[in-house]
């Protein structure tokens, strides 16, 4: 055999070694590579970007299998700004094996600068740690808002950078409230760990909240106006039996008027109703419901803490005045407030607690206070409300239980009572709203007389039981159709039940 | 093909030892230590403040790219990252000691994060009495506290921990920590995790920018716009929960007209209503 055939077979024979060796086909790296990459990282530590850059492209290239010099170049690729091809060197890192959430973290950083947001989002989800959240948050990813909020509680650099992220966060979202208090906490954890850059975020962010050309609005003020056209099969609520009941059909507009401006860390909220019915049919037997109604509501919240998901105390009051027939008949004056305490569950569930006062009082077409009547519906009453409600985004469920009290004028309507409600909220598609809910009203009245003496015949049991329908329709930006449909059954005894339905079209322009 | 693969880098890697000495290094591998002895397969990536190479009774500062040799022991004052041919990263914080012992590595004290890919082979970590099995994919704390025994936290994958002979072994996976003897796995270890992970934030000087991209953020965020709410949802009560045509205004009306639940004349009589007027004589 020639020489030049025996070192051919030599090289050969080093080739199928090679190829024969389990141990040589698991080496990814070899010490030379990972020299160079130690080098790089260093050039990268000294800022030489462009030095560290090549020296990692190259080890890339010597050892194409390696997770670890692909995470480390794209590393460096990021700090240069060379962000597609960051993504492209994160991505093969990934998928050459690097599993660490280190890598899906820094995943979600160059999405987030390449402005893919929801991309970035996942990334940073899926990366499952607090820095993961806290991107996330940054990028407006609520469940990651509400992960990350617990770290508001520590007097460390990181409690000082949640809360300055969440604070950003819930200014995006228009809690301004919340947000001022993370901010405020921002800067006080900042002074406390050192962390300057923090500290003038804060301080600039909470400026910010405040108000101002940069920043965001001091009071908003919001409205609509409805007109529509209305359909009524009782509007007389008569009971069942005798004569037909007069239908009514009615033209209704609405105008309300409604602003928020937060106060520190309280906001206030307030809102101006007005209503008119008029009777379009058969106005001599609907004598007295050509309405004309005002409600005036105002409310102040105030959360308990600067957490993100801080549970919120509460006191509303609203008025109600109902007039028919311009000024003619003052059918009832309301008043009705109380405590609420909202509690949020999650992130996108809450639970509601209020307990309010209600008085109404009947004026014309009541008998007057002075004489003594079972038959006066003045009353003084007290509600306990518990309300569960889920904002899945599109889809909004709340559930309503309450306890009612009422002690009237009149024995007759004296009321111990419970209340179950569910309503759903959809928004199908961009332009339509579809919305449905049920109610059950259970309501004992009396004792009238002496219980002991009258037995079960002192009492009255009633249920009253409501089902709504109603959809909207955007018809241009601000302008709806408004459908809806509202049918109420009362029962009681013979003589007592009623049943009402309405249905209503209208359009609407909200602000 | 992986084969094929294997020997085209068998090839490039031939080629590659001259270049490799043509690559400008901040700090060369130190020859007397480290090239003397056969190679455990890891080499110094990074390191933070004092960083010693044992071998035997002697001891020089490692520098990054020195290799630690296959009897060799490295002792960490500040923090250090080793990497491996394998693909592997370890990083130590301080005060740990970690030993070459044969094909694995032994954490003496302190703590180890080692980080394999999915593709690395499975690497044995011995600590104490257990040896560590840390499968391919896996990123797991190694804590080796004097009075506190042994300690394994994973953050992801899977690892299996042998403990004695006569002892199966324990399988931990995300969100468990095996600690005592015999080892029993139990969940937590979530402050190991972030401190470990803080610590090489801080030691390598974020080089991700992590802090530096939350600032900005909240810097550049914008203020959402405020939302109102209308009367019905300032307060909530009968009409919002009931139900009524209308709101407060239908609810009005209809407890103001609705047939009373008990008629006059089925209500024992009410009075007597009437006015009584005193005068006294003069």
């Amino acid at each position: 055999m020639s020489v030049a055939a025996r070192s051919s077979c030599g090289c050969a024979a080093v080739l199928l070694l090679a190829l024969a060796s389990p141990a040589r086909a698991e080496q990814i790296l070899d010490a030379a590579v990972l020299g160079a990459v130690a080098a790089g990282v260093a050039a990268a530590d000294r800022g030489e970007l462009d030095a560290a850059e090549a020296i990692l492209a190259d080890a890339a290239a010597r050892a194409p299998r390696s997770a670890l010099v692909a995470r480390e170049h794209a590393l460096v690729l990021l700090r240069q700004g060379r962000l597609d091809e960051a993504w492209v060197r994160v991505d093969r890192a990934i998928a050459l094996g690097d599993a660490d959430p280190e890598v899906h973290e820094l995943r979600a950083l160059i999405l987030a600068a390449q402005n893919e947001v929801d991309e970035a989002r996942e990334a940073a989800a899926r990366a499952g740690t607090w820095e993961g959240d806290l991107i996330g948050a940054s990028l407006g990813d609520p469940s990651a808002a509400a992960r990350a909020s617990p770290w508001v509680d520590e007097q460390s650099p990181r409690g000082a950078l949640a809360a300055l992220t969440l604070a950003a966060h819930a200014g995006t979202n228009g809690e301004r409230t919340t947000a001022r208090s993370l901010a405020a906490l921002a800067q006080g954890l900042a002074r406390a760990s050192d962390s300057g850059a923090v500290l003038e975020a804060a301080r600039a962010l909470d400026g910010r909240l405040g108000g101002g050309e940069d920043g965001g609005e001091r009071l908003r003020i919001g409205g609509r106006v409805r007109a529509s056209v209305d359909h009524a099969t009782n509007p007389l609520y008569g009971a069942e039996g005798g004569a037909a009941k007069p239908r009514s059909l009615r033209a209704s507009v609405l105008a309300e008027a409604a602003f928020q401006a937060p106060i520190s860390t309280a906001r206030l909220d307030a809102a101006v109703r007005f209503d008119q019915r008029m009777q379009l049919v058969d106005r001599e037997r609907l004598d007295g419901l050509d309405l004309s109604g005002l409600s005036l509501a105002v409310s102040v919240e105030v959360p308990i803490s600067a957490r993100a998901n801080a549970a919120r105390v509460g006191l509303a009051l609203r008025f109600h005045d109902l007039w028919g027939d311009g000024l003619d008949t003052h059918w009832a004056t309301t008043f009705e407030g109380g405590p609420t305490l909202t509690l949020p569950l999650d992130v996108s569930t809450h639970a509601v607690l209020g307990v309010y006062g209600v008085g109404v009082d009947f004026i014309d077409r009541s008998p007057p206070d002075a004489l003594v009547s079972s038959q006066n519906r003045d009353r003084i009453g007290q509600r306990a409300v518990a309300t569960l409600l889920h904002d899945g985004g599109w889809l909004a469920v709340r559930a309503d239980a309450a306890f009612l009290r009422d002690d009237a004028y009149g024995e007759a309507f004296d009321v111990r009572g419970g209340l179950l409600a569910g309503r759903i909220h959809a928004a199908v598609t961009e332009e339509i709203v579809l919305r449905t809910g049920a109610a059950v009203l259970v309501r004992s009245f009396g004792p009238v007389g002496d219980a002991l003496v009258l037995g079960s015949a002192a009492t009255r049991l009633e249920l009253r039981v409501t089902a709504e329908i109603g959809a909207e329709v955007r018809l241009a930006e601000g302008y709806y159709l408004v459908v809806e449909d509202t049918w109420i059954r009362n029962t009681g005894r013979d003589e007592h039940d009623y049943t009402h339905n309405v249905l209503s079209l209208g359009l609407e322009a909200r602000w | 093909m992986v084969r094929r693969i294997g020997a085209l880098l068998l090839v490039l890697g031939l080629a590659s030892e001259a270049r490799a000495a043509e690559v400008e290094t901040s700090s060369a591998a130190p020859a007397s230590l480290s090239a003397s002895s056969p190679s455990s397969g890891w080499l110094v990536g990074r390191a933070r403040g004092s960083v010693l190479l044992w071998s035997g009774t002697r001891s020089e500062a490692a520098q990054l790219g020195a290799v630690l040799g296959a009897d060799a022991a490295l002792e960490v004052g500040g923090w250090c990252e080793l990497w491996s041919t394998g693909d592997a990263r370890m990083r130590l914080s301080a005060g740990a000691r970690v030993r070459s012992a044969g094909p694995a590595l032994e954490v003496q004290r302190g703590r180890a994060w080692v980080q394999l890919g999915r593709g690395a082979r499975a690497l044995d970590v011995r600590v104490g009495r257990w040896r560590v099995e840390v499968l391919p994919g896996a990123s797991v704390v190694i804590e080796r506290a004097g009075g506190a025994g042994s300690t394994v936290v994973v953050r992801v994958g899977e690892v299996r921990v042998h403990g004695d002979a006569g002892h199966p072994p324990v399988r931990a996976q995300p969100g468990d920590a095996v600690r005592g003897e015999p080892p029993v796995v139990r969940s937590g270890g979530a402050a190991l995790l972030d401190l470990v992970a803080s610590e090489a934030r801080d030691a390598q000087g974020d080089p991700a920018q992590l802090a530096r991209f939350l600032v900005e953020r909240a810097r550049t965020a914008p203020i959402g716009r405020l939302g109102t709410r209308a009367v019905t949802d300032i307060l909530r009560v009968d009409p919002e929960l009931a139900g009524a045509d209308g709101g407060s205004m239908g609810l009005t009306l209809e407890e103001a007209i609705r047939p009373p639940p008990f008629f006059e004349r089925e209500v024992p009589t009410k009075g007597p209503n009437a006015e009584i007027v005193v005068e006294f004589a003069q």
